[in-house]
């Protein structure tokens, strides 16, 4: 209660209270000493004063009991009691003679001149006192009062008593004027110290007040336009001042630096080449830079936006959830929708935005724009398959060639020799027949290898597609005289991905593969599921338990030299000995299709002994269980 | 009248004749005139006697010495034996002195319009029940002076009249030696009755009426002759006829009035040693207990 209170107090109100109550105990200390000094010395006084009374009246009666002069006697302790009452306290006084009969009372209305005083101990007692003789009693009205009783003697006669009654009243009265004074400076001195205090708790809460309403402008205004703290005083205060105006300077620096700091960060975000934006928790847009309006967004049509609305397809969303719910670092393609309505491929880089204790706090991403890109990609792909498809024709036309030679052979034979043998003409029509469907699996495999399919994913049937890609180049290993072995682990699960991309991916390594060994070879293609959270594989994280599946494409052809391998999938880059010039676009393209899945390709070779590719894409949990279905048809 | 004109002649021949011979008795006598009062008539207005002794001496050219004492036989010894020149007594102290030693009068204040003369008043407490003097037997009285005529002599004459001793009458008596104490004792109830002169009692109302409200006066006496001035036989005629002189025209001097009126003293009168004729008749009447003192409580053991 009295902590509550005390706690409070402003430090003004504290100083005062301490002051206050320290004059008031010291006060309140000599008050009692001086008021019990005081009383004692009152006392004494009065004591003394009413033994002096009692023996001037006896002087003064003495002649006056032995003269009968009772008028005398009279006006003496008449003399006695009102020259007292001015300030001493004799309330009453008598004179008995030795009768005990009253010559003189002070109240001769109450007390008549001749009576005796009715017996009584203390008037007994008075009466018998053989000297000085103090008794105490009360008055009519309660009071305290001393009784003093003196015998007057004359000649060894006792001719009377006095007899004088003192009250301390005056006395208590007087102390209790002494009392009123004491309280009275005490109050006052209280006063002044409240006063004084007050004054020096101002002197010394002023400059922390000053401190205080500063480092409130600080705290509410910033440090722009804060004054310095003038303080004069030297001591602790005066310290404590400097000190905080040397914090404010510094402070001031480092806010500058700060403030600078974080202005060159805005512009690098602002003047990137690049999309760069963050997400909430909910996937709402909180930042976008201003690379932005060359889409034609602005700023505020896209804050508190969810990411998901400038999606032109769904399938970018998943990243972003996945960064979102599970932290980390994802990278994915989408596709967006621009302002215009334009749709621009991007590729995205996102990151969980984490405290320093985990928590997440949303999504930092980075979007390029690589429609361009894709287009000249496309263009490109378009060029290396068409130069795949003109290898191709060239070997195919021998491949179609030398049936339709055999088939001009024997329709020759027919209409030069015009046989009649319908054994004959059976035997030659089962050869034409099996020349023109060889003709027609030829031209149906190049059609399908030339058709340009649109870009779709979906689950493939990898062991599928591997044979169909694989039956592709069976012509040119036959003429080439190269050998060609598979090892396709059989269990081996759909995946997500582009058949037609993939399947120009695996043509374009064994036709490279074919060029590497024109004296003939062995080319071994193997196919297999690995654990792939080696960090190799784009969007697999260290830790992230994702699996790959790895094709392996090997020759025993040239080989590449150390120098080159570094360059091989760089574009436009060929070392190729063929006839043909390579268009040094294939492992390029090869290379971009695969990392567009996610996957990557590694190149191993030894000059002369020859070179193997590694094509690794991703497995997810969910393909991995659905497994291959069997059959020719390579979707799943 | 013949006294009166007699008088007369007396002075007008002083007055032509005393004014060279008071020169020749200054030279000769270096004692100053002494006046004697008492305390019994004018204790509470003695600094109006001192101012009226005053005017009186600058008056006759030489400074007058105030005499005090508590009684009239003081005084009166003190004129017998002349060590005081003239006093202010009361009027039975005149009849003795005049009889023992050849007192004279000097003059008499008047104070009322109807002459030289004034009352006893017999003054109780205001809540008294006392109608007359009879009511207080057995009760306190107090008297002035055992000479005093209105303070004592008329109170022992009415108890002689009832056939009363003043011993057995009361239960107590005191002697205030003053009037106006005789007052205050009844006032204060120290006393349940006493006998004042009607000029003080007058004198008193005017100048102390918290005083003499808590007294009334239940009883008037028949007129008495005013006390005195008196001065000895032995004085020096011009002098003392002098000194008549001041007196009896102090009205007619704007300052000597002055003193007068505040003294609610209309004029000094002469009168001829007969006017205390009655007086005397008084103290004859009470000659056997003239003398005595009347108080019943006595201080000192009889051994």
């Amino acid at each position: 209660m009295l902590e509550a209170i005390v706690n409070r107090l402003s430090l003004a109100q504290k100083f005062a209270a301490a002051a206050c109550i320290l004059v008031v105990s010291v006060a309140v200390f000599i008050g009692l000493i001086v008021t019990r000094y005081t009383e004692s010395a009152l006392e004494n006084e009065l004591r003394n004063q009413s033994i002096i009374i009692v023996h001037y009246l006896k002087e003064r009666s003495m002649p006056l009991i032995l003269n009968d002069e009772l008028w005398d006697l009279y006006t003496a302790v008449k003399d006695t009691v009102s020259k007292s009452s001015g300030g001493s306290s004799v309330v009453y006084a008598m004179v008995l003679n030795h009768k005990g009969e009253i010559l003189a009372h002070s109240e001769p209305g109450r007390f008549r001149l001749g009576a005796v005083l009715e017996s009584s101990p203390l008037n007994d007692a008075a009466f018998g006192a053989v000297g000085l003789f103090v008794q105490p009693t009360t008055d009519a009205r309660g009071e305290q009062i001393y009784d003093i009783a003196l015998p007057a003697v004359f000649e060894g006669t006792k001719v009377g008593v006095i007899r004088v009654g003192v009250t301390q009243k005056h006395m208590v009265e007087r102390l209790a004027i002494l009392r009123n004074e004491i309280a009275t400076i005490t109050a006052i001195l209280a006063c002044l110290g409240i006063l004084i205090g007050i004054a020096l708790s101002r002197r010394i809460t002023k400059p922390l007040a000053q401190l205080s309403r500063t480092s409130y402008e600080i705290a509410t205004q910033g440090l722009t336009g804060v004054t310095k703290i003038a303080i004069k005083e030297k001591d602790e205060v005066g310290k404590l001042a400097e000190s905080f105006n040397l914090m404010t300077e510094a402070l001031e620096d480092s806010i500058g630096e700060l403030n600078r700091t974080k202005d060159y960060l805005a512009t690098l975000l602002e003047v990137a080449n690049d999309f760069i934006f963050t997400l909430d928790e909910a996937g709402r847009f909180t930042y976008v830079n201003s690379k932005f309006f060359e889409w034609g967004y602005l700023r505020d049509d896209l804050l508190g936006e969810p990411f998901s609305s400038i999606l032109s397809l769904p399938d970018g969303e998943p990243g972003v959830l996945e960064t979102l719910r599970e932290g980390g670092a994802h990278q994915f393609g989408a596709k967006v929708r621009d302002g215009q309505g334009s749709v621009k491929t991007v590729i995205i880089s996102t990151t969980s935005i984490c405290t320093p204790v985990g928590q997440s706090r949303g999504v930092l991403g980075i979007a390029k724009d690589v429609t361009m890109m894709k287009e000249m990609e496309a263009h490109l792909s378009e060029a290396e398959r068409l130069s795949s498809i003109g290898a191709m024709l060239i070997s195919l036309g021998h491949e179609i060639n030398n049936p339709l030679s055999i088939i001009h052979g024997f329709v020759q034979e027919l209409l030069e020799e015009g046989s009649s043998d319908p054994s004959h003409q059976f035997r030659i029509a089962r050869i034409l027949e099996e020349e023109v469907i060889r003709c027609q699996q030829v031209v149906a495999s190049l059609l399908e290898f030339a058709h340009p399919a649109p870009f779709k994913r979906e689950l493939i049937n990898i062991s599928a597609l591997l044979d169909r890609s694989l039956s592709l180049i069976s012509p040119m290993t036959k003429k080439t005289g190269v050998k060609v072995y598979s090892h396709i682990e059989g269990d081996l699960p759909c995946i997500f991905l582009d058949s037609f991309q993939v399947q120009q991916v695996l043509v374009n390594l064994y036709l490279n593969a074919i060029d590497a060994m024109p004296q003939g070879g062995e080319l071994r293609v193997g196919a297999c599921l690995e654990n792939g959270n080696d960090g190799s594989l784009v969007g697999g994280d260290a830790g992230w338990p994702m699996r790959c599946l790895t094709i392996a494409i090997s020759d025993t052809g040239y080989g590449i030299a150390e120098e080159d391998i570094a360059h091989v999938f760089e574009a436009f880059f060929s070392k190729k000995k063929t006839e043909q010039q390579g268009t040094g676009l294939g492992l390029f393209l090869s290379k971009q299709i695969v990392e567009s899945h996610g996957g990557r390709i590694e190149v191993e070779s030894a000059l002369g002994k020859g070179t193997t590719f590694r094509v690794k894409l991703p497995v997810s949990q969910s393909e991995h269980a659905r497994s291959a279905t069997d059959g020719e048809d390579s979707r799943c | 009248m013949t006294n009166w004109r007699y008088l007369g002649m007396v002075l007008v021949a002083l007055f032509f004749i005393g004014v060279p011979s008071l020169d020749v008795r200054a030279q000769t006598n270096t004692r100053p005139v002494k006046l004697g009062v008492t305390t019994v008539l004018v204790e509470r207005e003695l600094y109006l006697q001192t101012e009226m002794v005053n005017y009186v001496g600058q008056k006759i050219g030489e400074p007058i010495e105030l005499v005090q004492k508590r009684s009239f036989q003081a005084i009166l010894d003190m004129l017998e034996k002349g060590e005081i020149d003239a006093a202010f007594v009361c009027g039975s102290l005149y009849t003795l002195g005049h009889e023992e030693f050849g007192a004279e009068i000097l003059a008499v204040p008047q104070m009322y319009a109807e002459g030289p003369i004034y009352r006893a008043y017999l003054i109780v407490p205001v809540d008294s029940s006392a109608r007359s003097l009879k009511d207080l037997k057995g009760q306190r009285f107090a008297f002035v002076d055992p000479l005093s005529v209105t303070g004592r002599l008329v109170t022992l004459i009415d108890l002689m009249k009832m056939g009363e001793r003043p011993q057995n009458f009361f239960q107590a008596a005191l002697f205030t030696h003053s009037h106006s104490a005789s007052i205050e004792a009844v006032a204060d109830k120290l006393v349940d009755g006493a006998s004042v002169m009607s000029t003080v009692w007058d004198s008193l109302t005017l100048m102390d009426p918290s005083l003499t409200s808590r007294v009334k006066v239940i009883q008037k006496s028949e007129s008495l002759p005013m006390t005195p001035v008196i001065v000895r036989p032995g004085l020096d005629p011009s002098l003392k006829a002098m000194l008549r002189s001041v007196f009896l025209k102090m009205d007619e001097d704007p300052a000597g009035a002055d003193i007068l009126k505040r003294m609610s003293i209309r004029k000094f009168v002469m009168v001829p040693d007969s006017y205390y004729d009655g007086i005397r008749a008084l103290q004859l009447y009470a000659s056997k207990s003239l003398k005595h003192r009347g108080a019943q409580v006595k201080a000192v053991p009889k051994k």
